[in-house]
C-alpha cells in the first residue's frame, strides 16, 4: 500500500525547513512541482489549522501531517527526512525526523488504512533506523517494499 | 500561551470513545489536550489467536492496523469538534502500559467511559478502571 504510492520522486532526502510551518510549506511547494497540489495557500492554511488542533507527530521522531479535502484531486504520499529533526510539538518532545505528508479526497477509502499502515511500520525501531540511514530514494522504497511483503 | 492540561483517554473498545464523544460538549475546554491511548492486550490477543488458529504476530499486526485506523478516525472526530487531540497506540499488558504511560508523560486526568461490556473485554476494562481508581494519584473521571 505504501510502496504503491511512494515513488522515488516523492521522497525528499533532506528537508531544508527547520520549523513545522517551513516544512509544511516545503512539502506543499514540492507537491505543487509534481503536479499533486494546485492551491498552495489553501492547502497550507487547512493543514496548519489541523496541526493546531493536535499535532500529527507520533512518538519516536515520526510525524504524519495529513489532509483530506475535496480540493485534493487524488491521494498522494510524500516523505521527507530531516536528520536534524523538526519540532512538531510531539508528545514525547522528540523532534520529528521521518515526516510523511498525505493528501486525499474527502471520502477516500484508502486514507485511514494508509495512515494506519505508516504508523505501524514506523513503530518498529529497526525500520526507523533503516529509513534514516538510507542513502537514496530507491533504498527507502526497497526498505518499505521488503517490510510490506 | 497557557500550558494545556493533559487528559488521557485509555480505551480498548471503540464504543468507549463514541460514548466520550457524546460527552465532549460538556467536557471540552480550551485549556485541555486529550490523548487517545488505544491499548491492545497481549493476553487477550493470545487467546484470540488460539481460538482463531491464527499466528499471534499476524493477528497482532491486524489488530494494530485496526487500532491505528480507529485512532485516526476518532482524531478526525475530535478535531471536527475543535478539540485538541493526540493519538498513541500501545500493546502489551494493559495495566503496565497505562502505568508506564502515566510515568512517562505529564498527565493531569484520566478519563474513562463507563463499562457495560461483559466477558473478557468487560473484565479487562473493569480491571483497568478499578486499578486506576485505587492506585493512581491522577484525577480519574468516568462518563
Amino acid at each position: 500500500m505504501i510502496k504503491e504510492l511512494l515513488k522515488s520522486d516523492s521522497i525528499i532526502m533532506e528537508l531544508k525547513g527547520n520549523s513545522k510551518e517551513a516544512v509544511l510549506m516545503e512539502f506543499i511547494e514540492y507537491g505543487n512541482g509534481l503536479g499533486l497540489i494546485s492551491n498552495n495557500d489553501e492547502f497550507f492554511n487547512k493543514i496548519l489549522e489541523l496541526e493546531n488542533l493536535g499535532s500529527s507527530a507520533l512518538e519516536k521522531g515520526i510525524a504524519i501531517p495529513h489532509l483530506r479535502d475535496n480540493f485534493v484531486s487524488e491521494m498522494f504520499l510524500l516523505l521527507g527526512i530531516s536528520h536534524g529533526g523538526v519540532d512538531f510539538d510531539s508528545i514525547d518532545s522528540q523532534p520529528s525526523k521521518l515526516i510523511f505528508f498525505i493528501g486525499a479526497k474527502k471520502n477516500d477509502k484508502m486514507y485511514l488504512p494508509l495512515l494506519s499502515r505508516i504508523s505501524r511500520m514506523c513503530s518498529y525501531g529497526e525500520i526507523r533506523d533503516d529509513l534514516l540511514s538510507a542513502d537514496s530514494p530507491d533504498d527507502i522504497i526497497g526498505i518499505i517494499s521488503e517490510w510490506e511483503i | 500561551m497557557a500550558k494545556k492540561r493533559n487528559v488521557l483517554i485509555p480505551f480498548i473498545d471503540s464504543d468507549d470513545i463514541n460514548r466520550i464523544i457524546d460527552s465532549l460538549p460538556e467536557l471540552r475546554t480550551e485549556d485541555k489536550r486529550y490523548i487517545l491511548l488505544r491499548l491492545l492486550d497481549h493476553e487477550q490477543s493470545r487467546l484470540l489467536s488460539k481460538r482463531m488458529e491464527k499466528d499471534f504476530h499476524l493477528l497482532m499486526a491486524e489488530l494494530e492496523d485496526d487500532g491505528w485506523k480507529s485512532l485516526y478516525f476518532f482524531q478526525e472526530e475530535f478535531k471536527s469538534l475543535d478539540v485538541n487531540v493526540r493519538i498513541v497506540l500501545r500493546s502489551g499488558n494493559i495495566l503496565k502500559e497505562i502505568h508506564g504511560f502515566l510515568k512517562e508523560y505529564n498527565i493531569d486526568t484520566v478519563l474513562f467511559a463507563r463499562s457495560y461490556k461483559t466477558g473478557l473485554s468487560g473484565k479487562i476494562k473493569s480491571d483497568m478502571i478499578n486499578d486506576m481508581l485505587l492506585s493512581s494519584e491522577k484525577m480519574v473521571i468516568i462518563v
